[in-house]
């Protein structure tokens, strides 16, 4: 290729301007054709994507990992079957957990209350002997009433007795 | 995109395992190719700014032995070609990206607007400023050392 011709592509190149037909011509002479001494500068430049053009194929390895990693993936119920049991499984024990520790609670709070009056004999007498009181003046309300039926049967008893 | 072989053979299982996966969907797709480098794309993204490399240590150093060259030689290559890989690494990404695809793998203007999702002036406009930069860069390592 004569240098007025790759003058004029590296021009082109430069403003992005090259087909991809260039752009491999521009490649084939910095790999094969002495090089201009003005062009050394951007020579590595192209010996750089040549070098990464060039990959070496992947290996088996490559494949072996691959095909287990399918394999592995692979199930009835699929990805995101699993992670929705996975899901409501943990609500479920955390709502398990939270109604237990509630229940616990609750008993732990009547044992507490039984346990405060068995605890104090003294407040637990004086309790008593305040509701026993409350009972008896009931009680003796009751009394007065139950004596004023007590003379109405005598005055009853007194009448009979007058019309015979 | 990340750097190093082991980190690319991984992404490319993983985008693998995803096409296999969705292969009754292939016919959808206009483009397979366009598609499935887009997922690479995407995914080499990903790993990057979550930063869970599986192989931490990134390519530093490009090194190559070619035939018919001496040692001195091949040690002053290699050299030149770090140095490029080093500019075209701190091109911004989408014109590294584009680097890539247009001038190692050969991709039309066309592919890489679809793999990037982006527009084809915006791939011409990215691509000149990369390759105006790269030249700039190479001139200038070889006026001044730097």
């Amino acid at each position: 290729m004569g240098p007025e011709r790759i003058e004029k592509l590296l021009k082109k190149y430069w403003e992005g301007k090259t087909t991809l037909e260039e752009e491999k011509t521009i490649q084939l002479f910095f790999q094969n054709e002495a090089i201009p001494e003005h062009l050394e500068s951007v020579k590595p430049l192209f010996n750089y994507y040549h070098h990464e053009a060039v990959k070496e194929p992947l290996g088996q390895d490559f494949d072996a990992e691959l095909m287990n990693r399918l394999n592995a993936g692979e199930s009835r119920f699929g990805h995101s079957w699993r992670f929705a049991l996975k899901i409501a499984a943990s609500v479920l024990l955390i709502a398990l957990a939270a109604y237990y520790f509630r229940f616990i609670n609750n008993q732990s709070q009547k044992e507490a209350i039984a346990t405060v009056t068995y605890e104090d004999p003294e407040l637990a007498y004086q309790q008593t002997k305040t509701a026993l009181l409350m009972i008896s003046e009931k009680l003796n309300a009751g009394q007065k009433y139950t004596s004023e039926f007590k003379r109405l049967g005598e005055a009853k008893s007194l009448f009979k007795n007058y019309e015979n | 995109m990340v750097g190093n072989e082991e980190d690319a053979e991984d992404i490319l299982q993983e985008v693998f395992i995803k096409v296999w996966n969705k292969r009754h969907e292939m016919h959808t797709y206009l483009n397979m190719e366009a598609w499935c480098m887009r997922l690479v794309k995407n995914k080499c993204l990903d790993t990057i700014k979550s930063g869970h490399f599986k192989f931490y240590k990134q390519k530093e150093e490009i090194d190559i032995a070619e035939e018919g060259h001496t040692p001195y030689t091949n040690t002053e290559l290699n050299d030149t070609m770090t140095k490029v890989h080093h500019f075209i690494n701190a091109l911004p990404d989408k014109q590294k990206q584009i680097i890539q695809l247009r001038d190692i793998e050969g991709y039309t203007y066309q592919e890489i607007a679809e793999i990037l999702e982006i527009d084809m002036n915006q791939v011409k406009v990215s691509l000149f400023r990369a390759r105006r930069t790269l030249r700039d860069k190479l001139i200038n390592a070889e006026t001044y050392g730097t």
